[in-house]
């Protein structure tokens, strides 16, 4: 069995108001940040793929199905 | 003429839908989402909502409905398909139509009337109002800042696929596009709600000027 952290965040230079937003609050909370990214988190399990298959797997379902590629862009990595 | 007014879990102006295109003098019929085959039916119409509660992205589970595959062959027959609003997000989610929805630039939901100017567009069921024409149609939603790169806003430009714009920024869109065509033209979709805009007494009957050339095109 495999673990895979799927991320889908909106691809910099996009417009996120959802990130805006929060920086800004984090802002006048005193924070100093330049950039903030907002995300979708998912852990997938595959019982019977080993490391290569699974992380393949994983961009093909991060690319088809839980991300639109014209606006976002997605991190996979293993668990 | 015979509508088929596609119901997902979740879909809530599905009977404005069915009582407008009956008012027009189409013969509308439900279609379940979970049917795997469109039988009897010359236009599909999409309705707005929150398919399956808008979860992932507004649009993107709807689009594994089994009866989406019928629904693209539809499309690829050159038949009439009508998206509005989740059912706008349903077409681009499900490759129908290009681009991506956003979230309006102002992180909320909006609820107003905007005036619609419709473009010089590919001819076929949805040319129905005249070019410059101005339509008084309200939006309500969350996710209808439709984004394109400038490689795809310049072809849709080109082959003529927009069909309409706001007349003023409301939402962030890109280029102000509120309605698309596909490369056909005989899908439309368009985040503003011509069905909630169908009698002079609910505030503007342009709605019905969308629907205008659908009849007559069929007829054809």
């Amino acid at each position: 069995m495999t673990k895979i952290q799927i991320v889908v965040t909106v691809r910099k230079g996009t417009l996120d108001p959802e990130a805006r937003t929060i920086r800004r609050a984090l802002m006048k909370s005193g924070a100093d940040i330049d950039d903030l990214q907002v995300g979708k988190w998912f852990e997938v399990e595959f019982p019977n793929l080993q490391k290569e298959e699974a992380l393949k797997e994983a961009e093909k379902i991060a690319k088809e199905v839980l991300s639109n590629p014209v606006v976002h862009r997605c991190i996979v990595k293993e668990s | 003429m015979k509508v088929g007014v596609v119901v997902f879990p979740g879909s809530n102006c599905d009977r404005d839908a069915f009582r407008f295109m009956s008012d027009l003098g189409f013969s509308p019929k439900w279609i379940w989402h979970g049917d795997e085959k469109l039988t009897d039916v010359d236009i599909v119409f999409l309705p707005g909502g929150f398919s399956y509660g808008d979860y992932l992205r507004s649009g993107a589970i709807a689009k594994f409905s089994p009866i989406m595959e019928s629904i693209k062959e539809h499309a690829e027959q050159g038949h009439p398909i009508v998206g509005i609003c989740n059912g706008f997000q349903i077409l681009i989610e499900s490759g129908l139509l290009p681009g991506a929805m956003r979230t309006n630039r102002t992180s909320s939901f909006i609820c107003d009337w905007t005036k619609l100017i419709k473009i010089n567009c590919l001819d076929g069921p949805w040319n129905g109002p005249k070019d410059g024409e101005k339509l008084n149609i309200p939006i309500a939603h969350m996710e209808g800042n439709w984004y394109g790169n400038e490689t795809l806003l310049k072809k849709l430009t080109e082959n003529k696929q927009i069909i309409y714009r706001y007349e003023q920024d409301v939402n962030g869109s890109v280029d102000n596009i509120a309605g698309l065509l596909n490369e056909k033209g005989n899908v439309l979709g368009m985040m503003p709600h011509p069905e909630r805009a169908s009698s002079a007494l609910l505030g503007s009957s342009d709605g019905v000027k969308v629907f205008s050339n659908l009849l007559s095109s069929l007829k054809k």
